[in-house]
């Protein structure tokens, strides 16, 4: 017989075999099974185990939901009224199929979030959408509907429009879940290299602070969202403006230091994604090319994207954040932000009358 | 005729014995044996009659039937293989659980993986009281406490029909 309680090997190995919707219910069983269930060790078990529900990948995406709601109060004309819902969109990695729709957890709160980076099952989000120097950011992983909301960094600038680029990832060598934020004190122009050189700063998940780094960057990193993530390295595509060149830039999680790669002069310029721990980079046309960062070599991919679809993340299901237990999503957004995703709520209500 | 050649091939074959934990003997071709880790390191240290006190004869006999379809694997039989595999975790809860526990004591990687997902898919979606009675395990949540665990992750419960039956 096999030891169910406390879970032997075996019992171990049967349930880091299960979805993660069986697990979270299996938590009920006893003590000892809720306790196995967050533990950091059968999180990254079940992470990597191979299991006939985890066969194919999947692309997740930021997405809504109409939610059709008969409003009493105009009795004459009774009208159907959508109530607009943020939510996440999984589709299979190879037929680009939808899979099915996830919940933002208290999602009547979550309007206009942006999805900025997807790593081993959690999504980091920044509110509101505009780059701000003081905007919320949160790691929440949709399968457990867990949520961690990042403390604020001490580096505060102004509340204006700013130009900021940001980088998540988890980095392998130090099991550790990092953020890094570039924050440029202007907007982004691409005739001149940045004023002032921007701040960067890294904030740790294990420690839930942030550490400010002295770098001087001389040049402008475009793109805030659309960027890789590779063996603890994030990457984002920059340009310097005196030759007007785009080159891939890429920050060593770790090691904490910035490196560049020079484009090949056919993929001009464009964006980067990455997807199964490859970094792909996307021209402007939708030419792909793939990036492998051992032999730093570019591939030509021989594949137009489809221009429509836009901003997804390799995604696979994880327990990862069940051990900080339940971190409710925050109700209220008043003192940040809030004018903007007011008149955003209210152009969306004209657009609907 | 057939029975001369098959006699002469055993002749070559190195033979091991393993004798379960109610003392029966089998006698088997090494080649069949080594897909078993912890066998595969007594050979090497020199043992051909491997006792394993934590196997009943039911057990071994079953394992042994696993191992030799196994080791007639090639390009062209995977289906048969796959059609074996499926009969092969057709039996009772208990009977699953002392074939695991074997597979983990004997290190065989590949039927770990078969039975243990096996099991996994017969749990998926059973209720939590199902799941209790299959393991034996006792419940030691106060009513107060296991109302805050299901109260911590409420959706989990609420998706549609949990299965209760107990196969």
């Amino acid at each position: 017989m096999i030891s169910a309680d406390p879970p032997g090997d075996e019992m171990t190995n049967i349930l880091s075999r299960l979805p993660v919707e069986a697990l979270m219910q299996l938590r009920s069983v006893c003590k000892s099974w809720c306790n196995l269930i967050r533990d950091p060790h059968f999180v990254n078990m079940h992470m990597n185990q191979h299991s006939s529900y985890k066969e194919s990948g999947y692309l997740i995406g930021k997405d809504i939901i109409l939610d059709f709601a008969e409003i009493e109060e105009c009795k004459d004309t009774t009208l159907d009224v959508a109530e607009i819902k943020e939510c996440c969109t999984l589709y299979s990695d190879e037929t680009f199929a939808e899979h099915k729709k996830m919940e933002f957890p208290l999602w009547e709160s979550t309007k206009s979030f942006q999805i900025i980076g997807c790593c081993n099952g959690v999504l980091f989000l920044v509110y509101p959408l505009t780059p701000r120097s003081c905007c919320k950011m949160y790691f929440c992983n949709p399968a457990t509907k867990i949520i961690k909301n990042l403390s604020n960094s001490p580096v505060q600038l102004p509340d204006v429009r700013v130009h900021v680029a940001f980088g998540f990832g988890w980095v392998p060598w130090l099991d550790e879940y990092k953020v890094v934020r570039i924050l440029y004190s202007e907007q982004m122009n691409l005739i001149d290299p940045p004023k002032h050189p921007p701040v960067v700063e890294i904030y740790s998940l294990k420690t839930d602070s942030w550490t400010k780094i002295e770098i001087e960057l001389s040049y402008f990193i475009i793109s805030h969202t659309a960027e890789a993530f590779l063996d603890g390295c994030a990457y984002w595509v920059a340009r310097k403006v005196i030759n007007k060149n785009d080159f891939v830039v890429f920050f060593n999680m770790a090691d904490h230091v910035f490196e560049e790669i020079k484009l090949p002069s056919c993929l001009g310029d464009g964006a980067l994604t990455g997807s199964n721990g490859e970094v792909v980079f996307e021209s402007i046309e939708g030419h792909l090319s793939l990036y492998d960062p051992r032999n730093q070599q570019f591939q030509d991919l021989h594949f137009q994207e489809n221009p429509y679809i836009i901003e997804l993340f390799a995604y696979k299901e994880s327990l990862v954040l069940l051990d900080l237990g339940t971190e409710y999503w925050p109700s209220e957004f008043h003192d940040d932000g809030n004018e903007e995703l007011e008149s955003q709520t209210q152009e969306s209500r004209n657009l609907r009358r | 005729m057939a029975s001369s050649s098959s006699s002469s091939k055993t002749g070559l074959k190195k033979m091991l014995t393993l004798k379960s934990s109610d003392g029966d003997e089998f006698e088997l071709e090494e080649s069949i044996v080594i897909q078993c880790q912890t066998i595969k390191h007594m050979v090497e240290d020199g043992f051909s009659l491997i006792p394993l006190q934590n196997v009943d004869t039911k057990t071994l006999t079953k394992i042994i039937e696993y191992m030799k379809k196994h080791a007639e694997k090639t390009e062209s039989n995977k289906e048969e293989i796959k059609n074996f595999n499926k009969e092969f975790v057709k039996g009772s809860f208990d009977d699953q659980f002392e074939l695991v526990s074997a597979a983990n004591y004997l290190h065989i990687n590949g039927l770990m993986d078969l039975l243990c997902q096996s099991i996994a898919d017969r749990i998926n979606n059973k209720s939590v009281r199902a799941v209790r009675e299959i393991f034996n395990i006792s419940n030691d949540y106060t009513p107060d406490e296991e109302e805050k665990v299901r109260d911590e992750h409420k959706w989990a419960h609420e998706g549609g029909e949990f299965d209760e039956s107990l196969d």
